[in-house]
């Protein structure tokens, strides 16, 4: 039943998201609905708790902020049902025709809710990070009421986290009454099953059906991605919001639809909201978008993405500069030059770095030489998509930061590679999936007389 | 060659079903997801119960020593437990030390804890909860 309470708790917060959403990018669609819909979850989960922790800050109860936010959400969500009643087109799923491809992709949807779900179950409380650093300060947040900000006095770990999880999971449970671990189990199985879903979408609006479920069966088999969906860190999230800024600014290239641009600074701006390493996505997002606009005609998509990016870095920028303590990487830092001109840091972090990005999804195969080689094979696909470049120039960039991360890490360096890496490569792997697939030739190519 | 590049996508997901399902066959045939109650987290929430209904309501921030206090040596703290300690009495802060009214004592080792609690804070209160677990209230400092 509880289980059961805590799915319900998180749709209202969804449909914020849609309205957000299509009011913004208004395309009516069966394939743009489809990316809307797996954007829902980021957005409603990401601007509550923006809205949810000012609302705390200033001294209010979560509780009224929590109904409050619900009730007006359902009502949206109801008031856009109505209004758009003859104009939203469920997406066409070609059952008939692709049959074989839709049992393929049902049976991998099975198998991943099935895998998560026992994952979940297994482990209640998650992995260490969820009760050192993110769900304990949402415990924080439900249980101390107007002391919620005891949670920065807390030692031996990450005061200064950004709080998209938390927050998320306090409301989560003011809907609970308690703190149950249901709670978080359902926020992170809903985000996992979306992060497939964005996934899914984007191939299928850009590419086809075949080369969605390809992408998406492929990708939600991992192990890696099951447990890391379910470990109730915000890596998975980051991920998911890295990807939809991602693809958001590749639909905006194919499109040329400015609103498009807002969206795609929210979600970016989102992500410095789910984790410090997000507010490295928003630079090498941010710097994509301004290459972009050294052509002229592109200056007011900048305007848009910037407007969009606005709100959550204000948040962000007063949760930084008036309540968190100082980052333990950033404050313990020794000599910069020091470590910028050793080259067996350098030989440590790429001697780590390439045999676990190798060895990355927990297979018994390598993932990486097995997509490479599947890659060689296939083949690159003839149907050019415009500014594909910029999603590995985001890949990219943001492995840059951490490279640069590790180098000047105050930390023991094995030691902080090792505890972290795997989660790092985790932030843009669904993103490099999505331009991978995208780059690569399409079982419809395949199968077509030219090829 | 033409024939092997149509179905390299079949054979990658073909493969990566396999592995999904052979993932799932190995989890539900361990059984470990039937005693989540038996699951590390599960257990010490369950231990730290009643020291947590034993906390004052207004308090917000309380001190908390484990053996390496004992031992006379502050880098031997047990971190994972301090970590844990500090999820389960959360919204309550917990503060490596003797800095506070109320104190967490969190002990593998306690024969000689009454001893040492006199030495350092003088007069005290100190309610047991098994397993090493203590609150302590300091009286006076």
């Amino acid at each position: 039943m509880t289980l059961l309470l805590s799915f319900i708790a998180l749709l209202p917060r969804i449909f914020l998201g849609f309205f957000i959403v299509h009011s913004v990018w208004n395309a009516k669609d069966g394939k743009s609905l489809l990316v809307k819909i797996f954007l829902s979850a980021g957005v409603g989960f990401g601007v509550s708790s923006l809205l949810g922790f000012l609302w705390i800050w200033v001294g209010f109860p979560i509780s009224i902020y929590a109904w409050i936010e619900s009730v007006v959400a359902i009502f949206l969500m109801i008031w856009l049902l109505v209004q758009n009643r003859y104009l939203l087109r469920m997406p066409q799923i070609p059952v008939k025709q692709e049959f074989l491809w839709f049992m393929i992709l049902a049976t991998g949807l099975l198998f991943f809710a099935l895998n998560l779900m026992f994952f979940g179950i297994q482990y209640p409380h998650g992995r260490p990070d969820a009760w050192i650093n993110w769900n304990v300060v949402a415990r924080f947040i439900y249980l101390g009421g107007s002391d919620w900000q005891a949670t920065f006095l807390r030692q031996w770990d990450h005061p200064d986290y950004p709080l998209f999880v938390p927050m998320t999971n306090a409301i989560t449970w003011v809907f609970l009454g308690s703190t149950s671990t249901w709670g978080p189990i359902a926020l992170h199985f809903v985000l996992s099953l979306f992060v497939v879903g964005l996934l899914f979408s984007f191939i299928n609006l850009f590419r086809d059906f075949k080369q969605s479920t390809v992408a998406v069966v492929l990708f939600a088999s991992l192990p890696f991605i099951i447990n890391q969906g379910m470990r109730q860190y915000s890596d998975f999230l980051l991920a998911y919001l890295i990807l939809g800024a991602g693809g958001l600014t590749l639909l905006y290239l194919q499109t040329k639809e400015k609103r498009v641009a807002i969206l795609a600074g929210l979600l970016i701006g989102l992500a410095g909201w789910a984790k410090n390493e997000g507010l490295m996505a928003i630079v090498g997002v941010t710097l994509v978008w301004t290459l972009l606009a050294l052509k002229k005609e592109e200056r007011l998509a900048l305007l848009n993405y910037g407007l969009g990016l606005l709100f959550p870095v204000v948040v962000i920028a007063l949760f930084k500069l008036f309540l968190a303590p100082s980052n333990d990487l950033m404050s313990a830092q020794g000599s910069l030059a020091d470590k910028i001109f050793d080259i067996e840091r350098y030989k440590v972090i790429f001697g780590t770095a390439i045999p676990m990005l190798w060895n990355l999804g927990n297979t018994p195969i390598s993932m990486i030489g097995l997509i490479i080689l599947a890659a060689l094979v296939i083949g690159k696909s003839p149907n050019r998509i415009t500014g594909l470049w910029t999603l590995a120039v985001i890949v990219l960039l943001q492995l840059a930061a951490y490279v640069g991360i590790f180098i000047l890490t105050p930390r023991d360096l094995t030691w902080h590679l090792n505890t972290s890496l795997d989660r790092l490569y985790l932030h843009v792997l669904p993103l490099a999936f999505l331009w991978l697939f995208i780059w690569l030739k399409s079982p419809q190519e395949l199968l077509s007389k030219e090829s | 060659m033409t024939v092997l590049r149509k179905s390299v996508p079949f054979a990658l997901v073909v493969l990566s079903l396999g592995m999904a399902i052979y993932q799932f066959a190995v989890t539900f045939s361990s059984g470990e997801w039937r005693n989540s109650s038996e699951e590390m987290v599960s257990k010490w929430e369950d231990r730290i119960q009643v020291l947590r209904e034993a906390l004052p309501a207004d308090v917000t921030q309380v001190g908390y020593i484990d053996d390496s206090a004992l031992n006379g040596d502050s880098s031997l703290l047990d971190v994972n437990e301090f970590q844990l300690m500090q999820y389960s009495v959360a919204p309550v802060a917990i503060d490596s030390g003797l800095k506070h009214e109320w104190i967490i004592g969190n002990f593998n080792e306690d024969s000689k804890l009454e001893l040492w609690l006199a030495e350092q804070l003088g007069a005290y209160e100190l309610q047991g909860f098994g397993f090493g677990l203590y609150l302590i209230h300091v009286v006076e400092n």
